[in-house]
């Protein structure tokens, strides 16, 4: 897994249309520059020259499993870790030594450590009091705030006489009304019930696109971070393998683990045989002929993954004169809603997804036949980096 | 379910009843078992409040003469002049000032000492929890001969400052440690979500972890008051020619008790006892406050 990182950290500069070629163009409008940042606890690395640049009024999610270091970069951009070694920079200027009150950014917390002791208003107009604004100011500042969360009704209440969404609510405007460069968010939902949670992934959204302040979000929820963001920085084992649009992320993973992290796949190992017209051509291994969209990085011989995603895959009668795809056993069938899932498993023991719409459901075919598999070459994408097979085969 | 039941037969019975006084014994070790631990909470607390009971009791005795232990019956003649003994107002007072003046001064050096321990790293932390358990667990006896041997090799007359000097000195040592306790479950996010709004360390301990801390403080320090008030040993070894209530206390004793003291005495329980529910509940609430937001 280690040198597939290190393979893909290697193409993330140069793979068209990735983070890291896009923020040499925009450099001037990053509020919020990572520049190697290294940090450890009780020697054990937990950064490791991270580098990321967050556009001016972007949503920027901060996605990964837990212990992938997503927090601790959020609570160095905030000031209550300081990086071992490497540049903060806010607005272009060097915050690094700084203590979390002398940076102009807000944190929205996990559990929104709202002050208990204090009303709604009083929470709110913390910030703006601790600042110094005069009286008056505070009160419209404060009221505006509310007005647009939609709490005005709630403002002599103390927070535990609130629902958890109130209280989230309540913990933004608290943020929003300093007028900080970016907002910072941890995990700021995990704490609502997943009705509740999908409701203020919107709220949210709507919130940020009305404000246009910078918004830097932290989450373990890949569904959450596609929904909500303007882009992703997909960090594992404390570095950002890839940042990208949803989209991007979704349909072109640069690396094995976000293609599997992100979205379901299936990842198939092989050797490429042939390239050209951005496509590449895979001999899978255990059979089987794979033509694929690939990065231009690609070269003949190369060990890589040809990723499907369910809904990519179209099934049918296994057919002799088939130029590309393979054949694979139908395992399961399961009726989803508004698809059917199926499991096949190739001859050589790997797993095979598939969804269909029900209109594309498989008739005459049951549990045990042979079906064939196929594919879109112009959707398939080859992911550089190679997995072990125990690894390829789980998910 | 229910049609599963209706097809079992009849559940033959576990086990045969056994002989009349079998099975009454068999009840009373169930009665027993059930309700053991509620009787000995009941005696426990009888034990407790036995004491209390008796100098209330005893505050209403009708004394032949000026002093008496023993019971001649009701009056509430003690109660009617609470101050009518030589002495008593003086010595109450003196305890009642010191004690204010002991109770600030500890408290506020008390809780700034256990914000220190809990919320920094510095050289000493540890030693100082040492210290403080040492200052709690050293005999009275001791501690209080060892501080009149100090303050006669520094050349401080014994008296009121001494008696301030002393109370605050052990009074520090309970505020800390009960003030570090409250701290522990102090949630720190609320600390930092305040330093995040821009506030440094001053403002944050101010605006928002002393008003959520403020019962558990307050607690500490009405138990710092009742121990400076009641101190008896170490006060008699620093005190000089000051008489305060204890020491009063222990001077009439010696000849017979007024029913005076006992009023004095029942009037302090009472007062105390009033506050601490009132910081005891004040600290639930803020708590549960604290753990819904």
């Amino acid at each position: 897994m280690s040198e597939a990182r290190e393979q893909s950290m290697n193409q993330i500069s140069k793979a068209p249309g990735s983070a890291a070629a896009l923020s040499q163009s925009s450099e001037v409008d990053d509020v919020i520059r990572l520049e190697h940042i290294y940090k450890s606890f009780d020697g054990t690395a937990v950064i490791e020259d991270l580098n990321l640049s967050v556009r001016r009024g972007e949503f920027l999610t901060l996605l990964g499993p837990s212990g992938c270091g997503k927090t601790t970069t959020l609570q160095m951009i905030a000031g209550f870790e300081t990086p071992d070694s490497g540049r903060i920079l806010l607005d272009g200027v060097d915050v690094s030594g700084l203590p979390p009150y002398k940076r102009n950014l807000n944190t929205v917390f996990q559990q929104y450590a709202l002050f208990p002791h204090m009303t709604v208003f009083d929470n709110v107009a913390f910030g703006p009091r601790t600042h110094g604004v005069d009286r008056a100011t505070v009160k419209q500042r404060v009221d505006a705030a509310l007005e647009k969360i939609g709490m005005s009704a709630h403002a002599r209440k103390k927070p535990g006489q609130l629902s958890g969404g109130q209280q989230q609510r309540v913990a933004l405007a608290r943020a929003l009304v300093n007028m900080p460069s970016a907002l910072l968010l941890d995990e700021p939902l995990s704490a609502l019930d997943v009705k509740l949670r999908r409701a203020m992934q919107l709220e949210l959204k709507r919130i940020q696109a009305e404000v246009h302040t910078t918004f830097i979000f932290v989450t373990h929820d890949q569904e959450e971070a596609l929904t909500m963001s303007s882009r992703i920085a997909v960090m594992n084992g404390g570095q950002i393998e890839q940042l990208d649009t949803p989209e991007v992320l979704y349909t072109r993973p640069a690396t094995p683990f976000v293609a599997s992290f992100i979205g379901q796949a299936t990842l198939l190992p092989g050797v490429v045989r042939a390239v050209g017209d951005g496509l590449a051509t895979l001999e899978l291994e255990g059979g089987g002929s794979a033509p694929a969209a690939a990065p231009a990085r690609i070269g003949i011989g190369q060990k890589v993954l040809l990723m499907l995603r369910p809904e990519q895959v179209r099934l049918g009668p296994p057919s002799e004169e088939s130029t590309h795809g393979f054949t694979a056993r139908l395992e399961t069938e399961d009726f989803q809603g508004v698809a059917f899932r199926y499991g096949l498993r190739r001859a050589d023991g790997r797993e095979v997804v598939a969804t269909l719409l029900p209109q594309h459901r498989l008739r005459d075919v049951s549990p045990g036949d042979m079906v064939g598999v196929d594919w879109d070459p112009a959707q398939a994408w080859v992911v550089p980096g190679y997995f072990k097979q125990s690894e390829g085969k789980s998910k | 379910m229910s049609a599963s039941l209706a097809a079992r037969p009849p559940r033959a019975p576990a086990h045969v009843p056994g002989s009349v006084p079998g099975r009454f014994l068999g009840r009373l070790r169930l009665f027993v078992g059930r309700h053991l631990l509620t009787a000995a909470a009941i005696l426990g607390m009888l034990y407790l409040l036995a004491p209390i009971a008796m100098m209330i009791a005893l505050s209403f005795n009708r004394t032949e003469g000026r002093f008496d232990f023993v019971w001649h019956g009701f009056s509430a003649n003690a109660w009617a002049h609470p101050f009518a003994v030589d002495g008593l107002l003086d010595s109450l007072e003196i305890s009642v000032v010191l004690a204010v003046i002991v109770a600030l001064t500890a408290t506020a050096i008390g809780t700034a000492l256990a914000y220190a321990q809990v919320r920094y790293k510095f050289f000493g932390s540890g030693l100082l929890d040492l210290v403080l358990l040492l200052t709690i667990s050293t005999p009275e006896v001791i501690m209080g001969s060892s501080l009149l041997d100090l303050f006669l090799d520094r050349n401080v007359a014994p008296g009121q400052i001494t008696i301030v000097l002393s109370h605050v000195m052990f009074d520090i040592a309970f505020v800390a440690i009960m003030v570090k306790s409250r701290l522990r479950g102090f949630d720190i996010r609320l600390e930092h979500a305040a330093m995040d709004l821009g506030a440094r360390g001053w403002r944050v301990f101010r605006k928002i972890t002393l008003p959520l801390i403020m019962p558990s403080v307050f607690t500490a320090g009405l138990l710092a008051l009742m121990l400076s008030l009641d101190d008896f040993i170490i006060t008699m070894f620093v005190s000089g020619d000051v008489v305060t209530f204890p020491l009063f206390v222990w001077g009439e004793a010696r000849v017979a008790m007024p029913p005076q003291i006992y009023v004095i005495g029942t009037s302090m329980f009472l007062f105390l006892a009033v506050l601490l529910f009132g910081a005891v509940a004040l600290d639930q609430r803020r708590r549960s406050l604290e753990a819904k937001a």
